[in-house]
């Protein structure tokens, strides 16, 4: 039996989504998705070998393209217009080592949510993404299941990149830089598009307790051999 | 003027927590065994709230905060720790004592679970921090005012002063201390309770 208590198939793993809805707060589907939001790689930052970034072993088997429900969206403008959300956007080449530096179109794409479905849909169910061109996103204030998070470390910064990191109920959670949850606010996405890391991930800058930084949420359960999801109590906010 | 009318104030209530406008109820998480035998206050007994007055009943109580516990396990939840430990986050507000009272049913002891009000919402709390905890303001009355923030003190009441904080005081950065709301209405001669809006 999970720590929730209660049952489902395969110990919750049954579903086609990679979410569960604890205490619903709004399902918000007023932005289009970015076209890059349906093609886009899971993980966005791809491992490669000069500069591994870790996959996290909750996306084992994805292949699928585009967002995937549990992962986080951001504000995204299209250069034209700002009304749009999608995941993260520094490519791999962008963030890997001797990539380009931070834009300032880069800072302003800020987690927004959590996107409740894949963009690219499931077989044999309706795809309401690709016809209207959105994908819904559960805003704050709530609480959530999430099957997709970190599962190591993402950035060289005080301990070996690939690290096994643990979760603990209590961590607050940042969006990384892959656009999942971690607890490590190194590796948020807005730590490194801020320019509080350098694009060889050295220190440009304090970070800690950086206000730039989007908290999204207290950890309350973590994953376990019996169910593999984390549970955010979902409350956006920065440090002060 | 009080915000409505009731029993003594709204004192004649067998409950702490006055929900106005509600935004979840959660009973996803167990409450830890110290959650119903800890004694209150439950870490500083020197300066000790006046909305305790009387009550000498064990277990968090409603109007108080709920964290998390990671040092009692995976999805537990309770009051602050003491002594401090990391990762111990408040999630929002008790809304009835772990103990129940006589003759009503208990629900707390029978399931384990002591649900907690966050998501947003307007509370109304008895319970609260009438005087400085720590530092220099300790033994200090507390003045609160509309508008105020508020935080969870270290013994799981709310305050508005951030270095009461139990974050704070639990070693992590005074920038990690989680704004809880904001005061909408101060006590007053005709209104005992501090309601607020709540952020988390």
């Amino acid at each position: 039996m999970s720590s929730y208590g209660g049952q489902s198939s395969q110990d919750f793993r049954g579903l086609s989504g990679r979410v569960r809805i604890l205490y619903r707060s709004h399902d918000n589907s007023l932005s289009l998705l970015m076209p890059d939001g349906f093609t886009q790689l899971n993980p966005p930052v791809p491992v490669t070998p000069s500069q591994a970034l870790p996959t996290s072993t909750t996306l084992s088997g994805v292949t699928k393209r585009g967002v995937l429900g549990g992962s986080v969206a951001f504000s995204r403008t299209s250069g034209t217009s700002d009304t749009y959300v999608g995941g993260p956007t520094r490519s791999g080449a962008n963030v890997q080592a001797g990539g380009d530096a931070p834009t300032a179109n880069d800072a302003r794409v800020r987690p927004l949510g959590f996107f409740l479905n894949d963009a690219a849909g499931n077989d044999y169910e309706n795809k309401p993404a690709i016809g209207s061109g959105k994908a819904p996103y559960f805003t704050p204030l709530g609480c959530i299941g999430l099957q997709a998070y970190e599962t190591a470390k993402q950035i060289e910064w005080g301990g070996a990149a690939a690290e096994p990191m643990a979760w603990t109920t209590g961590k607050l959670v940042f969006a990384s830089i892959n656009g999942l949850i971690t607890p490590r606010y190194r590796d948020a996405l807005e730590t490194y598009s801020a320019g509080l890391l350098d694009n060889t991930f050295a220190l440009a800058t304090a970070v800690t307790g950086s206000p730039r930084v989007t908290i999204l949420g207290v950890a309350v359960v973590v994953p376990t051999a019996d169910i593999p999801e984390v549970a955010v109590d979902v409350a956006f906010r920065n440090f002060a | 003027m009080a915000i409505g009318q009731a029993s003594q104030d709204f004192l004649g209530s067998s409950g702490r927590l006055r929900i106005m406008y509600v935004g979840h109820r959660n009973t996803l998480s167990a409450l830890a065994d110290d959650g119903f035998t800890q004694n209150n206050p439950r870490v500083v007994t020197t300066h000790v709230s006046t909305t305790l007055t009387g009550i000498t009943k064990k277990g968090v109580l409603g109007s108080s905060v709920a964290h998390t516990r990671p040092d009692q396990g995976n999805n537990i939840v309770a009051g602050p720790l003491a002594p401090a430990a990391l990762n111990t986050r408040p999630l929002g507000l008790f809304i009835n004592d772990a103990q129940g009272n006589a003759y009503e049913n208990s629900p707390g002891t029978a399931s384990g679970k002591v649900a907690y009000v966050h998501a947003g919402g307007t509370y109304g709390c008895q319970v609260y921090e009438t005087l400085g905890q720590a530092g220099g303001t300790a033994g200090n009355p507390i003045t609160y005012n509309s508008g105020d923030p508020i935080y969870s003190s270290m013994n799981g009441y709310i305050t508005n002063l951030a270095v009461d904080a139990s974050e704070g005081v639990n070693g992590q950065n005074i920038g990690n201390v989680t704004l809880l709301g904001t005061v909408k209405a101060a006590p007053s001669s005709s209104l005992a309770e501090v309601i607020l809006d709540l952020r988390v």
